[in-house]
Parts: C-alpha cells; sequence; structure tokens
C-alpha cells in the first residue's frame, strides 16, 4: 500500500481512505466487534445493576463484577487511544537523512537510477522498511550520557550495542508471516531470558523472558492452528451452549455456525493471538534488550546510569499508554542483580516478573477479549487454554491454563517466596492471588478476564521460579537454525 | 494554531524545507514521507482493532472515530506532498503542510481531551502495578 503512494498520487484514488477501507476490508471485523458490544448488554449485563447482596453464588458475584470489567475496558480503550494519538505526535524515530542515506547510495550506484520518486527506487520494499525503519515502539536510544570519558565511551559502545540488537528486533517485529515472526520471537525470547540469568545470577530463577518464552511457544501453536484437535469437542460445546442462551444466542450464532464453529474460532483466536505475541513483543522485549546492554558487566550499583536508564519508559499509568509499571519491575531487576540475600532476590525477581505481567495483560486485554468470542469464554477456557511447559527432558507437557496451577517438586513455591518479606510483593499478591497460601482456586475460569488470568499467572510465576527446566531450548538445534535464517523449520521434528 | 503543533509538524516541516532547497534528495523524502504514512496506517489499525463496552462507550467510540478521521486527514497530507516528487511543483509542499497542520491539530486537540476524559474515569485495575504498589 505504502508503495502506491509514492507511484501515483491521486489521493482520492489511490490509498483507500481510512472509512471506505474499513467498509471494504473491516467488514466481517467490525460486524463481530459490534455484536459483541451488544452483547456486552445483554440482560445478564442489566441484572448486574441490581445484584442481590444476600446471593454470594459465583453467578451473582460474575455479575456484580461485570460493570467494573466494563469501566475497565473502557478505560483500556481510552488508553490505548492516548497510546496511538500520543505516538503519532510525536516525532518519528526515522529522520529524512537517514533515508536518505541509503537512497542517495543506491542512486549513485546506478541501482536506482532515474528514480526520482515514481520509480521504483522511492519505493521500500518489505526488507528495507523491517530493516531500517525503527518502529515506534522501540525504545529510544538512552537519554544523553553521563559525562566523564571513560564511562561516556563506555555508554557510547553500550549504546551502540543496543542500537544493533534494536534494529535486529525491530526485523523480528517487521515479518510478516505470522508463522515465522512468533517463532523468532520465542527464540529471542529464549535468548533474552539465559543474558537475564547470566547477569543477574544463577540464583535468581526465571525471569519474565522465561516464561514469555513458553507462552510464546505456546501461541505459536494457536498461531498455526496445532491445537485444533480439540475443536471438534469445543466447538459443539460452544453450539451447545449458545443454542441454550435465548439471548445471546441469535447473536453470536453467525460467529460460530454449527458447522464451521471451531474453524471460525480458531481464525479469530490465530489473529488475535499473533497480534498480542508481536504487540508484546514490540514494547518489552526491546526494554529487556536495553536493560542487558546498559548494564551487562556491572559489578556494583550505578544510581545515575540507573536514573538514565529510567528516563528510558514512557511516565504514566499503563492505561494512559505509560510504563510506569515497567520501569518499576527494571528497577526491581536491578536491585535483585546486586541483592546478595537469595530471599530477598527471589521475591524482588517475583515481584518484577509479576509486574511485567500485569503490564502486558493489560495491553493484552483487547487481543485476548478479541480472540474468544463472548459466550465461549468458560468453555474455551476449559477446553482451548492450555500453556506447555519444558519438563526437563526436552519435551513439553500443557498444563490447562482452566485447571489450578500444578505443584512444582510438590510444593506450591521455592523456600524463598513462600512467606513473602518484599511489602510490593505481598501487595501484589494480596491484590490479585485469591488463595495466597495455595495454589487450589488458581485454575482460571474464564481467561478474558484479568483478574483470572492474574490469578494464575502469579501461581504460575511463583510456583516455577527456580525451575531449572524454563531455561530449557524450545527449540532443537536444527529448528533453532532455521529460524535465525528466516526459514520455518519442521516442527514435528 | 500553529503554536499548538505537534512535534512531528516541525519534523516534517524541517524535511519540507531540505527537500525544497535540495539538501535532501527528493527520493530520500519520499521514502521518509512513506514511513511516517506507515505509521499513521499502524495508528489506524490499532485504533479500529479497539474494542469498547457497550454501556457509557458512546463518547469513546466518537472519539476513535474523531482520531480516524485525523489520521486520514494526515495520510491525505503526506499524500499531496508525495506529489512534489512528480513535478516539483512547491505549492504541493504548502498544500501538504496545510493540511498536515490542520489533521494534526485534530488530533492534538482529541489528544487532550481523551486525556482529560481518562483522567475522570476510575483508574483500572493496574493500580498495584504502578508507584501505588
Amino acid at each position: 500500500m505504502i508503495e502506491t503512494m509514492s507511484t501515483t498520487i491521486t489521493p482520492q484514488t489511490q490509498l483507500p481512505r481510512g472509512a471506505d477501507r474499513r467498509q471494504r476490508s473491516d467488514n466481517v471485523e467490525v460486524d463481530r466487534r459490534t455484536q459483541e458490544r451488544r452483547i456486552e448488554s445483554s440482560p445478564k449485563t442489566k441484572e448486574s445493576a441490581a445484584p442481590d447482596a444476600t446471593n454470594f453464588s459465583p453467578e451473582a458475584l460474575e455479575l456484580s463484577a461485570q460493570p467494573q470489567e466494563q469501566a475497565s475496558l473502557l478505560t483500556a480503550a481510552r488508553g490505548q487511544l492516548q497510546l496511538t494519538v500520543g505516538n503519532l505526535l510525536q516525532t518519528s524515530d526515522v529522520k529524512a537523512t537517514d533515508v536518505g542515506t541509503a537512497a542517495a547510495a543506491g542512486a549513485a550506484a546506478g541501482a536506482v537510477a532515474g528514480a526520482a520518486v515514481g520509480g521504483a527506487a522511492a519505493k521500500k520494499s518489505p526488507a528495507s522498511t523491517d530493516a531500517s525503519v525503527k518502529t515506534k515502539d522501540t525504545p529510544a536510544a538512552n537519554p544523553t550520557p553521563p559525562v566523564d570519558n571513560a564511562r561516556q565511551d563506555d555508554w557510547n559502545q553500550r549504546q551502540a550495542n543496543y542500537d544493533k540488537r534494536a534494529k535486529e528486533m525491530d526485523s523480528v517485529v517487521g515479518t510478516k508471516n505470522d508463522t515465522l515472526r512468533n517463532l523468532k520471537i520465542t527464540q529471542d525470547y529464549s535468548k533474552l531470558s539465559k543474558e537475564m540469568r547470566e547477569m543477574l545470577g544463577p540464583d535468581s530463577g526465571a525471569n519474565w523472558p522465561t516464561f514469555a518464552t513458553w507462552a510464546s511457544r505456546q501461541a505459536g501453536e494457536t498461531i498455526r492452528q496445532e491445537d485444533l484437535g480439540s475443536t471438534a469437542k469445543f466447538g459443539k460445546d460452544v453450539v451447545d451452549t449458545v443454542t441454550q442462551l435465548p439471548f445471546v444466542g441469535p447473536i453470536v450464532s453467525p460467529l460460530v455456525a454449527p458447522a464451521k464453529a471451531g474453524s471460525d474460532l480458531y481464525n479469530i483466536s490465530s489473529d488475535q493471538v499473533a497480534k498480542g505475541n508481536r504487540k508484546v513483543y514490540k514494547e518489552i522485549a526491546p526494554q529487556f534488550a536495553r536493560f542487558i546492554e546498559t548494564f551487562k558487566g556491572d559489578k556494583a550499583p550505578d544510581p545515575e546510569k540507573l536514573k538514565k536508564f529510567q528516563e528510558g519508559f514512557k511516565n504514566g499509568d499503563v492505561s494512559a499508554g505509560g510504563q510506569n509499571g515497567l520501569k518499576e519491575a527494571f528497577n526491581n531487576y536491578y536491585k535483585a542483580m546486586f541483592e546478595k540475600d537469595p530471599d530477598k532476590k527471589k521475591e524482588l525477581m517475583f515481584l518484577a516478573n509479576g509486574q511485567i505481567g500485569g503490564h502486558e495483560q493489560t495491553r493484552l486485554q483487547p487481543e485476548i477479549q478479541g480472540a474468544l468470542p463472548y459466550g465461549t469464554r468458560g468453555l474455551a477456557t476449559d477446553w482451548m487454554m492450555k500453556l506447555g511447559l519444558p519438563d526437563g527432558r526436552g519435551g513439553v507437557k500443557p498444563v490447562a491454563l482452566g485447571d489450578d496451577v500444578p505443584t512444582f517438586n510438590n510444593r506450591r513455591a521455592p523456600k524463598e517466596l513462600v512467606k513473602l518479606d518484599n511489602p510490593d510483593a505481598a501487595g501484589m499478591v494480596k491484590r490479585w492471588d485469591r488463595s495466597p497460601d495455595s495454589l487450589k482456586g488458581s485454575g482460571a475460569e474464564d481467561w478474558t478476564n484479568m483478574r483470572d488470568r492474574m490469578n494464575y499467572i502469579l501461581d504460575l510465576f511463583r510456583s516455577r521460579q527456580d525451575d531449572p527446566a524454563l531455561f530449557q531450548d524450545p527449540f532443537t538445534p536444527k529448528q533453532t537454525k532455521d529460524i535465525l535464517a528466516n526459514r520455518i523449520p519442521n516442527l514435528a521434528a | 494554531m500553529t503554536s499548538s503543533l505537534p512535534p512531528k509538524y516541525y519534523q516534517i516541516e524541517k524535511a519540507v524545507r531540505q527537500v525544497e532547497c535540495g539538501e535532501i534528495p527528493v527520493a530520500s523524502f519520499v521514502e521518509f514521507l512513506e514511513a511516517i504514512f506507515e505509521e499513521f496506517e499502524d495508528g489506524e489499525d490499532e485504533i479500529q482493532d479497539t474494542e469498547l463496552p457497550e454501556e457509557g462507550a458512546d463518547a469513546v467510540e466518537d472519539d476513535l472515530e474523531d482520531g480516524l478521521e485525523g489520521i486520514d486527514a494526515c495520510k491525505a497530507a503526506l499524500e499531496r506532498l508525495a506529489i512534489f516528487a512528480e513535478d516539483r511543483n512547491p505549492a504541493h509542499l504548502k498544500a501538504g503542510l496545510s493540511m498536515l497542520a490542520a489533521g494534526l491539530f485534530s488530533l492534538s486537540e482529541l489528544a487532550t481531551r481523551n486525556d482529560d476524559a481518562l483522567h475522570e474515569q476510575e483508574p483500572p485495575v493496574l493500580r498495584a502495578f504502578t508507584s501505588e504498589a
């Protein structure tokens, strides 16, 4: 689409105007969203306006929670709008002089002769776009380096290292093929995970990219629709349920026509999961790379350097597009890096992992809700949602997200995390974990519910903080080689 | 109006001045415009993908539409600027900048309005992950 801009230039006939574009290509999507919005105001929601205060059944609790969820969704919508518009108003990372260098060089070489704009030279190939255009969510270069020559040289070198990685990450984000992009993302999470462990010490246990590796690997199965096997049963249950809901059925049924209920759901899920996978990686992975490149090898805390690093986050609550939660999380990783007390260190790691988990899950709310049509979510959580965790022998063992988090080594948490002394970690658990001293009740009833997800995720993080199998490679060496060479490997191997 | 224009405007205006005086090649200028155009397309996708609850969502829905319209205006402005590459007529640059100013100004006003609305809303579930934690 972008190519047409430079070649023909008749605004009315070239790029489809937004409204036309939406009407032409997104009818199905718009219809689906409209239907979901209608569903949100179904009689079930209206009942919630006057819940029976004496009724503490799960249904009543769910009903009373709905207005809060709607308000949360409303805030998330405004937050997304603020983030999007805010980014568009700011200076782009792309500079006319930057792109000019390549173009001028190409012209000099004759490769783009005569290409002033109506020709091919003005067009960007997907590859060049991926490689040269820094995406807007990639953290900008670290702000002003500290003065003092040696320190500045060190800073500059680290910055250059980060810039190189940021470009590589931009390239991953820009990968057009959903499957290949997911594989690259999974591989890169694994790399970040190991680098973090090396920096923070083997006793630090799992970090966020460690868990993200396996979540992303699982996302890949959905993107590739490999977990379609359970769909037949799931699809039947969906249809059965839908037809039992007099108000919801007529609205949902076009989405889940019995003949192809499963595949429709998977098409929705696959797209949304791919989008969410990309979105989270695009925002969070570069911050890990920046953290690693900024502090790698440091032997003692450096408050001034930390302060500069922290300037690379957008101020504000995640709901408004800010990154305060991420900043706090990396601050805790930094503390963990120099913490000698193993108990405190594990708690800091758990806290940081949970903080990033919270940020990530808030960002993902639209994609997760979009992946699972209303009215099917409970069933979907039961039948579809699973996470493949490494078994320590090179294999993967799936755990169902609708079930309670399984114990690890017959315990609910490593000894350092049984009792939480860190007040922030304790506060985080108190806020989200419905059963703070047990894994019972951790299973999610509805994965589109942020509270359900966080309730599960914190138990997962806490119970497996020192599971060494999480550092297992997500792919075989041959598969990894293919992925790094931009090829989709044989994943059945 | 110009005094309240956002940084993006001045960045593009600078590129316009540079291409006008030959400081940067026209091909580079168009490539730059394409990259910016792509950012607006990404923004358009993000807004289109935003989900809304039914109740109390009318105002947000209006704002999302305003956002899409503002983006459309900016994209049209970028296309107009790119026409300069075909005939080297600086009138396209002038007209394009004027269109861009209008589009970005509307987005800027939307951001202010949306920010106010955000502050009026109850903070969402993530307080625990901010400084209040």
